[in-house]
């Protein structure tokens, strides 16, 4: 929601995607060419698979104020505001205490991360889908077989 | 549809691996087969590998377990009495859609537990019996491999070469070579090169998201363009209800609902059973009647008994090299039967199979592959997947089951498919035999990692969404006092009711199941070819 779009989000406030954004740059946080999954735009992706589920809706509607809350109680101020070694240990926090959200808020900055094509294209699989070009692999070296087909066999009879 | 009330010689329930081989096998004969499938017709063009995000489709739509990809086809299966859940397709093709092609047989030995190692039972028909139905169906399917390996007796020629190891497979095979241990290229059903008119494999890597080449052999390109030819009929969308019987206790036909959820009858001499391991017991538990109040073909109170899985534990080694691991099929490169036959020093009886699998794609690198150790979030995320990502090599440990009559399948209470058809429960428990082999396997795969130059290794002692293959529900043997059908998958109760699917398993062997499965679907169909006259009902 950083990176420009048209698209309007299917569920999170203008706040909570503020919100959102931060969280997922600790949670994959820039690093030399990668950068953080909060300015990637994955907060976009996460906004539509949540916004197709009840379940994930109540979810991250719940998880999110835990983490306002979280900071509020510890710093006073607000997550955005905080420095990162703080932001990480309000995240922890709510690890520990709303381990079912957290897991699921990670599992989905991953996907949406990891699938994305600038992203996939750093991991040098030659930046593309798998087909229809697919990879060449020459193939197998007989020889590598010699030793093993001096074996007796090793199966019984029966 | 008044064509559905007429009766066809040979009705067979279910597209997949075994059903679609058998019923090319009687088309030839010129016997008229009709096949009735839950599912629809697949367009490998639409497989989801030419996308930028196709790894996501792994999550839901191309999701093996059915409970969670949920599509229109599927029905769901209470699995939360079982350690290990339940993995399925449902379309024509069946699971040979999703499946990793990897295609061993089982070994002489496999068909002979009581008499060699006196657990389970014997088959009631032997290797040698089988073999001439395993060399067809490899024929059939187009198999890559080489003949010459120790594991086995001398197999016919392979249709295609090998695949290829890539510097994956060389890297783990230096490690079976420094140890002594055995290894070979698996035979696989894909094609590495052009063959009876499909593709040759690309290497693209994910075998289980649907083979967009046509290279791997489902069933949908293989069997049934051919049986289809011959004159088959295969309806698509039809969802079998129960097995109708008349009052001399043979099979009439069955009842079905067809896409728009309308009941239809199909009548038929013969009716066929190829739903699987799951689903075959779900039908004949569903199909109760006066004559069968427990069940059609219950007598021995065995439908259902006898569930077997392959239990897997799973060992990724991390190396500190690239490995080019998104190269190649991703379930097969080699496989090791050195642990395979029993030695009772292991403190276990039989056996099991190394399988080689390839690297994981970048999600599923971040969420901890098949050992579930998810990468860390935080500062430490960079580099721990930078660590993994493309460096890492899995060996699957695939463990024999063996029988025990009280893990099994039964009809769930509450639990419906959409067409309020009642849907299955598993109860499954992992044996101690089981456990203590799964745990000599870890064991011995850390090894082989580290003698390959892994620098740490991560192992998942039993892998939950690895139920694969599903067996011995609806087991062959001698009587009816301890077996559901004869050798000839004939039920001992009903004469014209035939299965042929993984249910009929008497062992589960340490291999994938699948070209025994369609070895024994063809020698079935050719007893049928011999008998038909005979069979009618």
């Amino acid at each position: 929601m950083t990176e420009a779009s048209t698209e309007s989000p299917a569920f999170f406030a203008a706040a909570q995607c503020e919100l959102l954004v931060s969280v997922l740059n600790r949670i994959i946080p820039a690093a030399g060419a990668f950068p953080g999954a909060g300015d990637l735009g994955v907060a976009r992706y996460i906004d539509r698979v949540v916004g197709q589920s009840a379940a994930l809706k109540h979810l991250f509607a719940q998880g999110l104020v835990q983490i306002t809350l979280t900071s509020q109680a510890r710093y006073a101020q607000p997550l955005t505001m905080l420095l990162e070694g703080q932001r990480d240990a309000v995240l922890r926090h709510v690890e520990a205490t709303a381990p079912e959200f957290f897991e699921i808020l990670v599992t989905h900055t991953y996907s949406g991360y990891y699938s994305h094509p600038s992203i996939v294209r750093f991991l040098g699989m030659e930046g593309r889908p798998p087909q229809p070009r697919g990879y060449h692999l020459e193939p197998l070296d007989l020889s590598l077989l010699d030793n093993i087909k001096q074996r007796q066999p090793i199966y019984r009879q029966a | 549809m008044a064509e559905d009330r007429e009766r066809v010689d040979v009705l067979v329930i279910g597209a997949g691996a075994s059903g679609a081989a058998f019923t090319w096998s009687l088309s030839q004969a010129g016997i008229k087969v009709m096949c009735l499938e839950q599912g629809g017709w697949m367009d490998p063009k639409s497989y989801p590998t030419v996308l930028d995000d196709w790894e996501l489709y792994r999550q839901h739509a191309y999701h093996p377990d059915p409970n969670l990809r949920r599509l229109p086809a599927d029905y769901p299966i209470n699995d939360t009495a079982s350690p290990i859940a339940p993995l399925m397709y449902n379309a024509v093709g069946g699971s040979t859609i999703h499946w990793s092609a990897h295609f061993p047989r089982f070994r002489p030995s496999d068909f002979r537990v009581r008499t060699l190692d006196g657990v389970a039972d014997d088959w009631p028909l032997t290797y040698a019996q089988l073999e001439p139905f395993f060399d067809l169906n490899d024929r059939m399917m187009g198999i890559a491999g080489i003949t010459g390996d120790p594991a086995y007796p001398p197999k016919s020629p392979r249709q295609v070469p090998p695949l290829p190891l890539g510097t994956l497979g060389q890297t783990i095979v230096k490690g079976f070579e420094k140890l002594g241990w055995h290894w070979w290229p698996s035979d696989t059903a894909i094609l590495t090169r052009p063959y009876d008119g499909r593709n040759a494999c690309n290497n693209c890597g994910p075998c289980d998201i649907g083979c967009y080449q046509g290279a791997k052999a489902s069933v949908d390109i293989t069997y049934w363009p051919r049986a289809l030819a011959l004159g088959a009929g295969l309806k698509p969308h039809a969802r079998v209800r129960e097995i109708n019987v008349r009052s001399d206790g043979l099979a009439d036909g069955v009842l079905y609902y067809d896409e728009a959820g309308h009941i239809q009858e199909q009548k038929a001499h013969l009716v066929v059973l190829a739903c699987n391991g799951i689903g075959t017991p779900r039908l004949l538990l569903n199909s109760r009647s006066a004559l069968f109040p427990d069940g059609l073909a219950n007598s021995s109170g065995l439908v259902g008994r006898n569930l077997m899985f392959h239990p897997y534990a799973m060992v990724t080694g991390i190396f500190p090299e690239r490995l080019e691991g998104y190269k190649g099929p991703n379930g097969c490169s080699i496989f090791s039967q050195e642990f395979y036959e029993t030695d009772v020093s292991r403190g276990f009886v039989r056996g099991y199979s190394f399988q080689v699998v390839r690297g994981f794609g970048p999600v599923a690198t971040a969420l901890g592959g098949v050992v579930r150790q998810r990468v860390p979030w935080g500062t430490e995320h960079r580099r721990v997947f930078d660590e993994r990502f493309d460096r890492t090599i899995t060996l699957a440990v695939t463990g024999e089951d063996l029988p025990e009559p009280h893990n099994r399948v039964v009809l769930d209470p509450q639990l419906t498919d959409s067409d309020g058809i009642p849907a299955p429960q598993v109860i499954y428990t992992l044996s101690e035999n089981s456990r203590k082999m799964l745990a000599h396997g870890v064991a011995r795969a850390t090894e082989v990692l580290q003698a390959a130059g892994a620098v740490e290794v991560q192992s998942n002692p039993l892998l939950r969404p690895a139920g694969w293959h599903l067996m011995g529900t609806v087991r062959m043997g001698t009587h009816r006092a301890n077996s559901v059908v004869d050798a000839y998958g004939r039920c001992h109760d009903v004469p014209n009711l035939f299965v042929i699917d993984g249910s009929i398993l008497v062992t589960g062997a340490a291999v994938n199941p699948t070209s025994t499965i369609q070895a024994l679907a063809l020698y079935i169909a050719d007893y049928i070819k011999q008998n038909v006259r005979h069979l009618h009902g």
